[in-house]
């Protein structure tokens, strides 16, 4: 008799092609050749740290000991080691290495990271990365320091994903309150960044979301995807007793239910249903 | 390295050379230094290093500097401080068991904190990225040798060690603060709790009932302090259910960050840190008056634009019209300690409640009681009126009127050794020795002129100016 077993997302086979990708993966990645035991971190870490080694090999080498962070007792003898040569690759000339080597330094909250990043946004011929990424970075640490870089930045950037992150770090800043709700509101604005200021809001003042989002909604020349941001926050966020008594609002959704696109059609039959308008 | 950073690391250079160092570079370690303020949170762990730095290059180590050093290494969050602080310690005159606790809690720590520092440079940071000379794991190794027999292993539980000394104890560590008034300015705080309800300060402080105050904000970011005094105030609450005290004593969390606290996130916060939240229970913001707040409690908190940048533990019991009664502020304090207070203020205001009602009473008991000559010839008079001055003898009269002449001269000896020699009391005893003279030594009889009416107007005047002289007083 076949035994029947449920199969979840480790049991269950891999389709061919995705085998084969992971199979000529592990083909590709270098042989490092580390001795056993404890030099074996002091070889990869000799490794990671040589900018005269090829890029794949210094890859792999980090890997290894990003892996090796977990056996904390055996990693502990080297770890001030491993951080002293992630803050050296901050400035390696291999772009990938600096996205690394930031990227864990940031999730650490290191100082010299963090100071690094902050100088480059001050003094952009200093800067190891662009501001959009060094304010990503950035971003992992509330307390960095950050926030009126970041106000500055989002006021003068022309680049929209630098003004994006911006947004992201601001979403913890209430005195960047007032400015994320202007450009909520700023028809002018791109669709991307009154979304992520829609999220920003969300997060410093959760009622002045909603407040906007009913206007939006009720709007109708208002872009598309605005007020499906808007039906989203009212659907998931919104109070159901205040939305059924806003009778302009209920004969909207109606519209949009029997009017919209099929995705605000969806979004519109979900509210309906969710707060039973 | 920002520009103020440099100065400071440069001041303090200058008074790590002047005599009075110590004391200088302690006034450094407060949060409430203006050096702090408007400071983010890596400049503040930066320059408060350096201050650490400077006190452990000038051994000893005074009693008063051990709680911002033991500080570091009970609620380690930044490693420059965290290495600086285990080798402060090393600074101190001698190993002490009750700096095993911290030690060996920051040795738990450290693995995830070790970075290489260089130390004896301003923020650790050596010359370039690779160079250091330590790291939080080695100084702590360090510090547990220098501990000796004293230091416990990583893994000992928290109360595995002796209380600290009471010379360090006392200084902020648990201390009581006086019993200080209400300050009018708390009239403008309006406070929110939880369920979105707003109170004023009094309202919520002064109903009749202890508090227990504990401050915290949910962006805090290091595990040792917000979210640990909110859990810890969640065991304090249970506390009280046990003893049977949880409806005669409030527990009270207010947030150091009322702009981005609002009642969801507390509440959130406070359900997912186990407390017990209702309407005696709460989380609260300011959503008016946090400068009267900050400045009533003395709050240990910088800021940094719209963030806090650094504060110390602080725990408050407040008594039922909303004094401070003590406080509780750096070092990690125990639940069993101040709920243990708490209570000892209700058992205190019973106390008070009886002992106030017994003085009362003697007072008046004391209003009836003839205190001077012309109480004297009142009750006389009423006492001949009503017949009832029945002495069983001459000799029993005699007796009660030395009495109470005894009386007399002792009080306003006592009077007079109070408040100095003055004309009343001169009159008084005057007045007294020619009562006394005519009574015992030369009675009076019909030959005699009435001396004994002498002393006694000499005794009544000596009341009439010192009553007057008591009435010209101003209230205090």
């Amino acid at each position: 008799m076949r035994k029947h077993t449920r199969r979840t997302t480790a049991t269950r086979p891999k389709p061919r092609r995705a085998r084969a990708a992971a199979t000529s993966a592990g083909a590709r990645r270098p042989m490092l050749a580390l001795q056993a035991g404890d030099k074996a971190m002091s070889q990869a870490l000799a490794i990671l740290s040589d900018t005269d080694d090829t890029l794949p090999r210094r890859m792999e080498a980090l890997r290894v000991l990003q892996a090796a962070t977990f056996a904390e007792k055996q990693f502990d003898s080297v770890r001030a080691d491993f951080k002293a040569a992630l803050r050296k690759l901050v400035h390696d000339p291999q772009p990938e290495l600096r996205q690394r080597a930031l990227g864990l330094l940031s999730r650490g909250r290191d100082d010299y990271a963090q100071s690094t990043l902050l100088e480059g946004l001050r003094h952009p011929d200093k800067a190891v990365v662009g501001p959009g990424d060094a304010l990503s970075y950035l971003s992992y640490n509330a307390h960095a320091g950050v926030q009126s870089v970041a106000r500055s930045l989002f006021k003068e950037s022309k680049d929209d994903s630098v003004r994006e992150q911006a947004l992201r770090v601001m979403a913890s800043d209430p005195s960047a309150r007032a400015v994320i709700r202007t450009t909520l509101a700023d028809k002018n604005e791109p669709v991307s960044i009154r979304q992520m200021s829609a999220a920003a809001l969300h997060a410093l003042d959760p009622q002045a979301l909603q407040d906007w989002a009913g206007k939006a909604v009720l709007d109708k020349t208002e872009h598309e995807d605005i007020v499906a941001t808007g039906l989203t926050a009212m659907n998931q966020f919104g109070d159901s007793e205040r939305m059924s008594g806003n009778a302009a609002l209920r004969k909207r959704i109606g519209e949009i239910r029997t009017k919209g696109s099929g995705r605000m059609k969806r979004l519109a039959k979900s509210m309906t249903a969710r707060h039973k308008l | 390295m920002n520009q103020h950073e440099r100065h400071f690391a440069a001041e303090v250079d200058r008074l790590a050379q002047l005599p009075d160092a110590a004391d200088r570079l302690l006034s450094l370690c407060d949060e409430r230094h203006a050096a702090y303020a408007d400071q983010s949170a890596p400049s503040i762990a930066r320059m408060r290093g350096w201050v650490l730095d400077a006190l452990a290059r000038r051994p000893p180590l005074a009693d008063a500097a051990i709680p911002f050093v033991l500080e570091e290494l009970e609620a380690p969050s930044h490693p420059y401080l965290l290495t600086v602080a285990a080798r402060c310690l090393r600074a101190a005159p001698r190993p002490h068991a009750s700096f095993a606790a911290a030690v060996s809690h920051a040795c738990r720590v450290a693995p995830g904190l070790d970075v290489p520092v260089t130390l004896g440079v301003y923020g650790g940071l050596g010359e370039g990225p690779e160079a250091f000379d330590t790291s939080p794991v080695r100084e702590l190794a360090e510090t547990m040798a220098w501990l000796g027999p004293l230091a416990v292993p990583p893994d000992a539980p928290s109360e595995c060690c002796a209380e600290l000394p009471e010379s360090i104890a006392r200084l902020v560590h648990w201390r009581a603060a006086p019993r200080r008034g209400l300050d009018a300015g708390l009239d403008r705080v309006v406070l929110e709790d939880h369920r979105g309800h707003s109170s004023s300060f009094r309202a919520l402080f002064r109903s009749g009932q202890p508090a227990i105050v504990a401050f915290f904000y949910t962006r805090c970011d290091n595990p040792f302090k917000c979210t640990l005094t909110v859990a810890k105030l969640g065991r304090v609450q249970r506390l009280l259910h046990e003893r049977g005290l949880g409806d005669s004593i409030r527990t009270v969390g207010i947030t150091y960050d009322p702009e981005f606290d609002a009642p969801g996130r507390l509440a959130r916060y406070g359900q997912d840190r186990g407390l017990l939240l209702d309407a005696h229970h709460v989380l609260v913001r300011a959503t008016g008056g946090f400068d009267e707040l900050k400045r009533y409690f003395d709050l240990g908190v910088s800021f940094f634009e719209s963030l806090v940048s650094r504060h110390r533990i602080e725990v408050f019991v407040l008594d039922r019209t909303g004094r401070i009664a003590s406080t509780f502020h750096r070092l990690n304090w125990h639940e069993e300690q101040v709920v243990d207070q708490a209570a000892a203020l209700i058992a205190g205001e019973k106390a008070a409640t009886v002992g106030s009602s017994m003085a009362s009473l003697v007072g008046l008991a004391a209003l009836a009681v003839p205190k001077c000559p012309l109480c004297w010839a009142t009750y006389a008079g009423v006492l001949g009126f009503s017949g009832a001055l029945a002495f069983p003898a001459p000799w029993a009269l005699q007796v009660l009127a030395t009495s109470l002449l005894l009386v007399y001269f002792g009080g306003m000896l006592w009077r007079a050794h109070r408040t100095g020699i003055r004309l009343e009391h001169a009159l008084a005893v005057g007045g007294g020795a020619v009562a006394a003279f005519n009574t015992f030594v030369v009675p009076a009889s019909p030959d005699t002129p009435p001396v004994m009416w002498v002393g006694a107007g000499l005794m009544a005047c000596a009341s009439i100016l010192s009553v007057a002289r008591r009435a010209k007083r101003p209230v205090t």
